[in-house]
């Protein structure tokens, strides 16, 4: 039977599509259906993906949506050609522009003007189908009138559906009379939103979480019976036995429409360029002016490369992009935002004659065919970081050039995890939140949906977890099942793109969350459309440096940080000892650990410590052998001396994906392009079949060469053993480069550099109470946040750090605002005078009191906080220009908190130890008890048992090679931190201490295990503190 | 089935139901109004009906179901 869907939602319906898009590409391939039509509310999300689905199974993939009209009814569209789709693409813009967001509408009069869409009259829920229900077929028969006139017989078609609801039989009897008046064509739907009637319940709970019930609530909104599922043909003739016609139109209509999509084709951006004026020449002079500028003597060696680049750039259509990228360098600099390039495009030389990029690839040896290659199936994109605070500005800057008809930012598709998917399923099955709130806590926050099961056995926390009783059961099946169901559309951190045609005809527009005005598709899907995706990036510790190096040079010192020395001995010494915390990219625990043991003393050392401290080498176990190599402890070998140029700068190992490429080229004699797949396949985990296929290829182009056949394959091997975790050397070295400044800064000048880190929180992997206390661990004072002299920010006062005012919790811009203002007049006197002249409200007076930022003025604060309410009264009294019958002068009496009251409301207040570190208190009956501090390790044997205390810090569980289970966590005291790792036995038993509720302090036992100046524990025992400091 | 008669009905292959014998009088199908299938409350464990609304010959209206677990027919409602 010759049948096609034409009415189909998948999980970008958001709540109302059970199955993913592949699957019911493939059940509609596996019913022998020439094609199948995708129709989400209100939006093309899927298009890209069903696409290219449709073409993987062999059918013709029919673009549509179902769209909601200004009074609430729907309509089927489907696109009939590129045409159509733009048709769609518009008018679903204008349908959520000009509306709430979230409340997309079609106007009637938008309707007028869709070329290349066919309409279909739409489910229940239709104009035509609804006034029929109403028993208003007078209404039906104008309604369908109007849609002839407006798209002509051709174009309109009556939907008749039979889902086997009460009332189908006399609405399609009803909706045939009326096309056989108007002399309209029926078509056959069955709205399906699920692949197999068995994934019912799914759907059915979906719409119950969409429409806030549970299942157990009777709700029109929710679908009575299972039959919209993807019917066979030979079920849909069943279902409209008398009508033929209804299931032949749907193949009529499926031949009109065409497949597109399922290739990209490209839209680079247009840069404006004055008249008679030629993107590639532009580029060109920009491309040389710049190596000018960078070499002053370009050499033969330089010209060469660039023409090579430049000769890609113009084959590939790449001038104007470049061209917009350099625009946006240019702007940066002009406008003194700090930025850097980050990617594959270091790989370009020209990127870096441009500005663009500070890694100079040639001198490097880095390929540009990383970065772009005229056989390279992605699209190659430019990312740069920026200034936190200013990538706004930049962006803003792309919307002034290129109109915002012609530039949209990306979205991203944010699916249900297994957190998310707990609550909002386990609410719909009737699950009390109270209940549920626990359950979704304890489930480690990166779990998928569809790993709640397995993690439940394997993971010690969960351990009893109610999870594991059976009537959970049905909550994890479902969560099971929508895993990756996309839940709402997000906006992606930078992605940007430019079209050389108005944008909204490629792609839908919708408001973001956030405000911003995003696409419709993720980064993924459009580049599908063929976009060049722009990544315009946030980077705090781009405003670190910046304010870093303001505060140096407003104190009067020298600091040009373009010209910070890279052979810094101090900076070097500083980060062998592992003392990185705040320094980019080189602070995490991993980091510590290996800098400690790396023995850096040169930039190519941190160039190769961006791309050791990954998933793939640590799981590989190549790290310290890596480190052995580099110490000269284990010998450098080369399988063969071809070999040894290319891999010489990493002892023989392959660590970088630019090394893949060359040994392609060198061993095999790959083209650039053929290099770059196998570089690509290798480092995307690609099939079996595809590497064995490569392998093959490798080998037998390496013979030709006159490489023996066992050897060709045991490099091969290697590659393979490694570059699947290989990195990009160009993005480790533009990251090196921001590395290494800010070793340097905090080397030399911690004050400054710790008091921006902290003006820009949240970033980098560690919280303000840590920074503060690596900061006083350097000697640094942290000085308490105090009206009558803190800023709003952090600063830095005579070497120390005053806490800004900001940091104390709860405390409004209008209040920080008031708090200043007011002390600019004149000094407070007295808490009495804070508190009149200020507008702050009694709940933030509180906290100041509180965490001490009055303490300069009075420092009882149980006397401030029980003045509180007649200093209020006062300045009731004074705004409304009356006096208080009693102004005395009261004299504090009684005794202040404790001092430990007072730390613990710093910390809460404050989220950071400004007084002494809680540990101190613990220290004395610690002590007494043997346990040993973080400053006391350095200084125990290797192999010894030794017990420590600290607060828990970042526990987290990398991915091994073995698949077993290693912890990785920090014990913080008031001298610094204890690195800890438990291996998966010692987890086993004691991981809920970990990963369960915290209390307090911890205790962890276990052996000392030195590597080079660091130490760590190797724990074997863990316990919470079961007595208290005091 | 709870609060429903059950009913003896002969059906004609896919077709469904032509004739009911109700009050022990067995009375042919003349005419099928409607034709629906209900999921019930699936989350408590209800079973799948599928309903028919019929014209039998006394001009009666009643709707009746066949309960997919049950594997039986029950009257469902009857309008005067």
């Amino acid at each position: 039977m010759n049948f096609v869907h034409l009415h189909c939602h998948t999980p970008f319906s958001f709540l109302d599509g059970a199955s993913q898009v592949e699957e019911l590409v493939r059940r509609a391939a596996e019913l022998e259906m020439p094609a199948l039509a995708v129709t989400d509310h209100n939006n093309l999300s899927a298009a890209v993906q069903f696409a290219q689905a449709a073409a993987k199974f062999g059918l013709k993939a029919i673009q549509g949506a179902e769209v909601s009209l200004a009074d609430g009814s729907h309509l089927t569209l489907l696109a009939e050609d590129e045409g159509g789709y733009a048709s769609l693409c518009r008018l679903l813009t204008r349908a959520h522009l000009s509306n709430p967001r979230g409340q997309p509408a079609v106007r009637a009069e938008d309707l007028e003007e869709m070329p290349g869409v066919i309409v279909l009259s739409g489910c229940r829920q239709g104009l035509i189908p609804r006034s029929i229900l109403k028993g208003d077929y007078r209404q039906a028969r104008q309604q369908a009138e109007l849609y002839r006139s407006l798209w002509g017989r051709s174009s309109f078609y009556i939907e008749l559906q039979n889902l086997l609801l009460p009332g189908d039989h006399y609405l399609n009897q009803r909706l045939l009379e009326l096309a056989a008046e108007l002399d309209l064509e029926v078509v056959a739907s069955n709205n399906v939103h699920y692949a197999r009637h068995e994934d019912f319940f799914l759907h059915d709970v979906l719409c119950c979480v969409k429409k806030l019930i549970t299942i157990h609530a009777i709700d029109p909104a929710r679908p009575l019976n299972g039959e919209s599922y993807m019917k066979s043909g030979t079920q849909m003739q069943a279902l409209f036995p008398d009508c033929p016609q209804a299931l032949a139109n749907t193949m009529r209509i499926a031949e009109r429409c065409q497949s597109f999509l399922h290739e990209p084709v490209f839209h680079f951006p247009c840069f404006p360029l004055r008249p008679g004026q030629e993107a590639a020449r532009v580029l060109r002079r920009l491309v040389w002016e710049g190596a000018q500028r960078r070499y002053r003597r370009v050499t033969p060696a330089v010209t060469e490369r660039l023409e090579y680049e430049l000769g890609i750039i113009e084959q590939m259509g790449f001038p104007d992009y470049f061209l917009v990228v350099w625009d946006l360098a240019h702007y940066s600099r002009q406008q003194g935002i700090r930025y850097a390039g980050r990617g594959s495009a270091a790989d370009s030389l020209a990127a870096y004659c441009l500005g663009i990029t500070e890694v100079d690839s040639l001198q490097r040896g880095l390929l540009f065919e990383r970065f772009m290659n005229p056989e390279r199936v992605g699209m190659p994109d430019i990312d740069i970081d920026f200034e936190s605070r200013y990538r706004d500005k930049v962006i803003d800057y792309v919307y002034r050039k290129y109109g915002s008809e012609y530039v949209a930012r990306v979205a991203t598709y944010n699916t249900f995890r297994a957190r998310s998917g707990l609550r909002e399923l386990g609410k719909a099955l009737g699950f009390p939140e109270a209940e549920l709130d626990p359950l979704c806590k304890r489930m480690p926050f990166y779990a998928r949906a569809d790993q709640i099961r397995s993690l439940l056995q394997r993971l010690p926390e969960l351990r009893d977890s109610p999870l594991h009783q059976p009537r959970y059961q049905l909550l994890l099946d479902c969560c099971d099942r929508l895993a990756g169901f996309p839940r709402f559309l997000g906006m992606h951190l930078g992605g940007l793109v430019i079209s050389d045609i108005p944008i909204t005809s490629l792609t839908p527009l919708q408001e973001s969350g956030l405000g911003p005005v995003i696409s419709q598709f993720d980064k993924d899907d459009i580049e599908g459309l063929g976009l060049v995706k722009l990544d315009l990036l946030s980077l705090r510790t781009l405003s670190v440096i910046q304010d870093a190096t303001a505060q140096i040079r407003s104190s009067g010192q020298d600091m040009d940080y373009e010209a910070i020395p890279l052979d810094d001995r101090d900076t070097f010494a500083m980060i062998n000892r592992g003392e990185t915390i705040g320094v980019f990219q080189l602070e995490s625990p991993a980091q510590r650990a290996l800098q400690s043991r790396f023995r850096a003393s040169e930039f190519e050392d941190v160039v190769t410590s961006m791309a050791l401290i990954r998933p793939g080498p640590i799981k590989g176990n190549m790290v310290d052998p890596y480190v052995a190599r580099h110490l000269g402890q284990e010998e450098v070998s080369y399988l063969h001396p071809w070999l040894e140029p290319i891999l010489k700068k990493t002892y023989g190992v392959v660590l970088f994906q630019e090394q893949v490429i060359e040994i392609g080229r060198a061993i095999a004699g790959f083209t650039p392009a053929e290099a770059d797949q196998l570089r690509r396949v290798m480092t995307h985990s690609r099939s079996q079949k595809m590497m064995e296929e490569l392998g093959r290829t490798f080998v037998e182009r390496s013979v030709e060469r006159g490489i023996e056949p066992a050897l060709a394959e045991e490099i091969f091997a290697c590659m393979l053993g490694y570059a699947s975790y290989g990195f990009c050397e160009a993005h480790a070295a533009a990251f090196a480069t921001t590395s290494y400044k800010s070793a340097y800064l905090i080397q030399h000048h911690p004050a400054e550099y710790y008091t921006a880190i902290l003006n820009h929180q949240p970033m980098g992997f560690y919280p303000p109470r840590v920074i503060g206390n690596e900061a006083r661990r350097r000697g640094i004072s942290l000085l308490p946040p105090d009206v009558c002299s803190s800023s709003i920010d952090f600063s830095v006062e005579q070497g120390a750090i005053r806490v800004g005012l900001k940091q104390v919790k709860g405390l409004s811009a209008a209040s920080l605002e008031s708090i200043v203002s007011a002390r600019e007049q004149s000094a407070y006197a007295s808490p009495l005078d804070f508190a009149v002249r200020t507008t702050v409200p009694q709940d933030s007076l509180d906290s100041l009191i509180r965490c001490g930022a009055l303490d300069s003025l009075c420092s009882h604060r149980r006397f401030l906080l029980s003045q509180l309410y007649y200093d209020l009264e006062k300045r009731q009294a004074r705004q409304s220009g009356t006096t208080l019958l009693f102004e005395e002068q009261v004299i504090p009496t009684g005794a202040d908190f404790s001092l430990a009251e007072k730390r613990t409301w710093e910390y809460n207040l404050l989220g950071l130890y400004v007084g002494e570190h809680p540990m101190a208190a613990w220290r004395p009956a610690l002590k007494k008890q043997g346990f040993k501090s973080s400053r006391d390790l350095p200084d125990c044997a290797a192999g010894m048992t030794v017990w420590a205390a600290g607060l828990l810090l970042h526990p987290h569980r990398p991915p091994t090679r073995s698949g077993k289970i290693t912890v990785f966590f920090s014990l913080e005291d008031e001298f610094g931190m204890i690195d800890a790792t438990m291996f998966e036995d010692v987890y086993m038993k004691y991981g809920a201490y970990i990963f369960g509720p915290r209390h307090g302090p911890l205790l962890a036992g276990g052996k000392l295990h030195r590597r080079g100046e660091g130490v760590s524990l190797i724990v074997q025992q863990v316990s919470p503190v079961l007595y208290s400091a005091t | 089935m709870k609060n429903h008669i059950p009913l003896q009905v002969k059906c004609d292959g896919d077709q469904g139901p032509i004739a009911v014998r109700y009050h022990d009088k067995p009375l042919r199908v003349v005419a099928r109004l409607e034709y629906w299938h209900d999921t019930g409350c699936w989350g408590a464990g209800e079973s799948e009906k599928h309903f028919y609304r019929l014209i039998l010959e006394d001009q009666s209206i009643r709707e009746i179901f066949y309960d997919l677990v049950e594997e039986e027919w029950f009257l469902y409602k009857t309008y005067d």
